[in-house]
């Protein structure tokens, strides 16, 4: 009799218990924040703009009238802190702002150059909502008319669009992918500098109108986010990489500029390489490059100051030879292989003197260098950041074209004039 | 209470659970600001250390066959003296239990559950412990082998998963603060194993005390190896001054875990892990300070004692009004300090025993 009133006893306790706790809350009790920005305020010291998902569009698609539903409203607000802002927010909208599915912080330039991501946003990591997965943007316009233009304009939903901008990083290679725990590892690190994606809003102005003559040519991978020459699609673009000393911003790398910085750092996964053709230089090849593995990076020690020898080993495969010429062949491969390799040397010469120029390790040097100091004293006394300007590299550039499509050979385009180059 | 008997598997499950589920918390962090880079082999040392002083246990326990260590206590020091180390040995694993339920439920209230008052934590984690306890050290071993199981394959997923997050450079500098202040600290930090006396005060529900020998043995190892990889992680996945600045660095590093869209957020996975291996861990832990309790003033029925206990260590766990406290005071001289609370007992023991009582055993056992 004992043992079923016990049973009975703890099934009730067992049922009372898991009905809920202090920590239940429904779906609908939070507006979720899929992007926060933070611009210079007005009325207060920060402006910051949160870009709200809403719960009855996303994927219904539903229309209520003529009106078809936004996905997603943006809030604007002057505040002096962050939280405050939130706070403050809450009141008008009724439910409470809800970070964990927030995908980008956005900062603007303004305010990356005057180095006060951390004043502003910063110390946003020690807050448990926040995931260090959210990607860290610097936008060339102010972050409130990113926000606003940063939704889909192609048929996807919000969410999808968001995780597809990082996921572009990793296909093209012409922005990094820095997410919140990268940065804030890296305004500490005494290994390396941070950098950030840099973003910005595309007002297809750049693209000029047939027959207009007096347009200046810039390399596409030259140019830098809000001016690639285009029209239609999403405003939004992310091109190129902001470049940190500390807290402050202290340059832009354009997408050619991050491509080899990814491949310094080990961190480029594929991407499309366009060369000029070397036996027709008028024309244009273009290869989808790989990093075969992380570069082989060793360091000696000249006169107390750091040689990097830097070798990179990237696989290639053709995508498109305008010109025909048979670089497929075994007897002309290597010629093109030569091309590349002497392109992408004389582009990392290039960024490493960039660098030294700034004195900022953005290319992750400090990770190597750091094995030569056996003990956390002897390595904070060297103190590597700020010793970029002495270092000297040399860059070995290993390329192998594995694969050439779906055609083994070039044919000749032939006319009635006979064969046509 | 029947105690019944405990296979040697489900012990060294209990024995590892209650040394390594301390990992999950705030010590990495300690450890990592201490020794820097060179933690997850500093754990090593510290391992090595309590091999060492659990073998002076393991001399006793063979010396008096049949026996646990309490009653060993009191053969060599007398009733009386016996008490007081076996009071000593309860004071620290009821002090161990409460300081890791207390990190236990700061870590929750910050990751899980924001708005759970700490004492329904508290409270609810220790009616779990009152229910096991409740089935003896048998069924507690049962429980810890079958869910240990379980909890290993879940902590080598999110280890293996970790691995995307791994720099080898973040291991360097590799001697981290000096071979001298890691070893110091390697010794000192040496109760990070002190549960290992549970062989001692659990060898009679074992099938054959010698076999405390090699249970403890492989406790060590395996906790050494679970609680090395563990910092190793930790370190590999983050600087030596980030990491030293988090609250929980293993969970914060699982919930960086993302393989594309659709398999990220998997610190789920992680809390399951977490939340068990505390619960078998302390358990274990508090069923020791209980037994020595008990041991120590001659009460057959636990039961009412657990009670008490499950009180006490509410309280004692509560009692703290900050978790700045905890981290700045309360968990570095335990870590530090415990070994004396854990080891001296087995000092004074071995050093009596060795003197005084060792000739006069062998001469009984020849004569």
């Amino acid at each position: 009799m004992q043992r079923k009133v016990s049973i009975i006893i703890t099934l009730f306790a067992v049922t009372l218990l898991s009905t809920s706790c202090f920590d239940a809350h429904e779906v609908d009790n939070y507006a979720y924040v899929t992007t926060v920005g933070v611009d210079k305020g007005v009325a207060d010291k920060w402006r910051f703009s949160f870009q709200i998902a809403n719960m009855r569009a996303t994927g219904s698609r539903e229309e209520s009238g003529n009106q078809k539903a936004p996905e997603y409203i943006t809030i604007t607000i002057d505040a002096p802190s962050f939280f405050h802002a939130v706070n403050v927010l809450n009141t008008s909208i009724a439910r409470t702002l809800n970070f964990r599915h927030t995908k980008y912080l956005v900062i603007s330039r303004d305010i990356a150059k005057e180095g006060k991501f951390t004043e502003s946003l910063g110390t946003i990591i020690r807050f448990r909502e926040i995931r260090r997965t959210t990607g860290v943007v610097v936008s060339t316009d102010t972050a409130e008319a990113f926000i606003e233009e940063f939704n889909p304009k192609i048929g996807i939903s919000l969410a999808r669009l968001q995780e597809g901008y990082m996921e572009q990083s990793r296909q093209t290679g012409f922005f990094p992918e820095i997410q919140l725990k990268d940065y804030y590892l890296e305004i500490k690190s005494n290994y390396s500098q941070p950098i950030a994606i840099l973003a910005g809003i595309n007002d297809f102005s750049h693209l000029p109108q047939q027959g207009e003559t007096d347009v200046e040519k810039i390399e596409l991978g030259k140019r830098k986010a809000g001016e690639i020459p285009r029209k239609g699609g999403n405003t939004v673009e992310f091109f190129g990489t902001a470049v940190f000393d500390g807290e402050r911003m202290v340059a832009e790398l354009n997408g050619y500029e991050t491509t080899i910085m990814l491949m310094l750092r080990g961190e480029y996964d594929r991407g499309i390489f366009t060369l000029k053709d070397p036996l027709k230089p008028e024309l244009y090849i273009s290869l989808n490059l790989k990093q075969r593995r992380k570069p082989k990076v060793k360091v000696e020690f000249v006169d107390g100051k750091p040689v990097f020898h830097i070798k990179l080993m990237l696989n290639g495969e053709i995508m498109a030879i305008q010109s025909s010429i048979g670089y497929e062949k075994t007897s002309k491969i290597g010629y093109l292989e030569s091309a590349i390799e002497d392109i992408i040397k004389q582009q990392a010469e290039a960024l490493i003197e960039k660098a030294k120029e700034l004195n900022v390790d953005f290319l992750n040097f400090g990770f190597h260098i750091v094995k030569a100091f056996p003990t956390i004293q002897e390595w904070e006394k060297y103190n590597w950041i700020g010793q970029m300007e002495t270092a000297k590299a040399t860059v070995e550039v290993d390329v192998k074209i594995r694969k050439i499509g779906t055609l083994i050979k070039s044919s000749q385009i032939l006319g009635t004039e006979g064969e046509q180059d | 209470m029947n105690e019944g008997k405990v296979g040697n598997i489900e012990m060294i499950c209990l024995i590892v659970n209650a040394i390594v589920c301390k990992a999950f918390f705030t010590s990495v962090a300690a450890v990592i600001q201490k020794v820097g880079t060179a933690g997850w082999y500093m754990t090593l040392i510290s391992a090595a250390v309590s091999l060492a002083v659990f073998g002076l246990m393991y001399i006793m326990i063979r010396a008096y066959e049949g026996k646990n260590i309490l009653e060993i206590y009191d053969e060599i020091v007398g009733k009386k003296a016996g008490r007081l180390l076996t009071l000593v040995s309860c004071m620290i694993l009821f002090l161990s239990a409460s300081i890791t339920l207390r990190e236990f439920t700061d870590a929750t209230n910050v990751y899980l559950l924001h708005v759970s008052p700490p004492g329904y934590i508290v409270g609810m984690f220790i009616i779990a412990m009152i229910v096991v306890c409740f089935f003896g050290i048998e069924g507690l071993a049962r429980t810890a082998k079958f869910f240990s199981y379980i909890l290993l394959i879940n902590f080598l997923i999110v280890m293996v998963l970790s691995i995307q997050h791994y720099q080898i450079y973040r291991l360097y500098p590799l001697l981290g603060y000096g071979l001298g202040n890691t070893v110091k600290n390697g010794i000192m930090r040496s109760s990070a194993y002190g549960e290992i006396i549970l062989i001692g005060i659990f060898a009679k529900a074992l099938n054959n005390t010698k076999d405390a020998g090699k249970i403890g043995l492989k406790c060590l190892i395996l906790g050494g190896l679970f609680i090395a990889q563990i910092l190793f992680s930790v370190i590999a996945s983050f600087p030596y001054f980030t990491a030293a600045e988090l609250a929980d660095p293993l969970y914060i590093m699982v919930s960086l875990i993302e393989y594309g869209r659709f398999f990220q957020r998997v610190e789920v996975i992680f809390i399951f892990t977490w939340n068990l291996s505390t619960l078998i861990g302390l358990t274990a832990i508090f069923y020791g300070a209980v037994i020595s309790y008990c041991h120590a003033f001659d009460i057959k029925d636990k039961r009412p004692i657990i009670i008490s206990f499950a009180i006490s260590i509410y309280a004692a766990t509560l009692i703290i009004p900050s978790i700045t406290i905890i981290l700045d005071y309360v968990v570095p001289t335990l870590r530090d300090y415990g070994w004396v609370g854990f080891y001296s007992p087995i000092f004074i023991a071995i050093i009596i025993w060795f003197f005084f009582k060792r000739g006069k055993q062998t001469y009984a056992e020849k004569s």
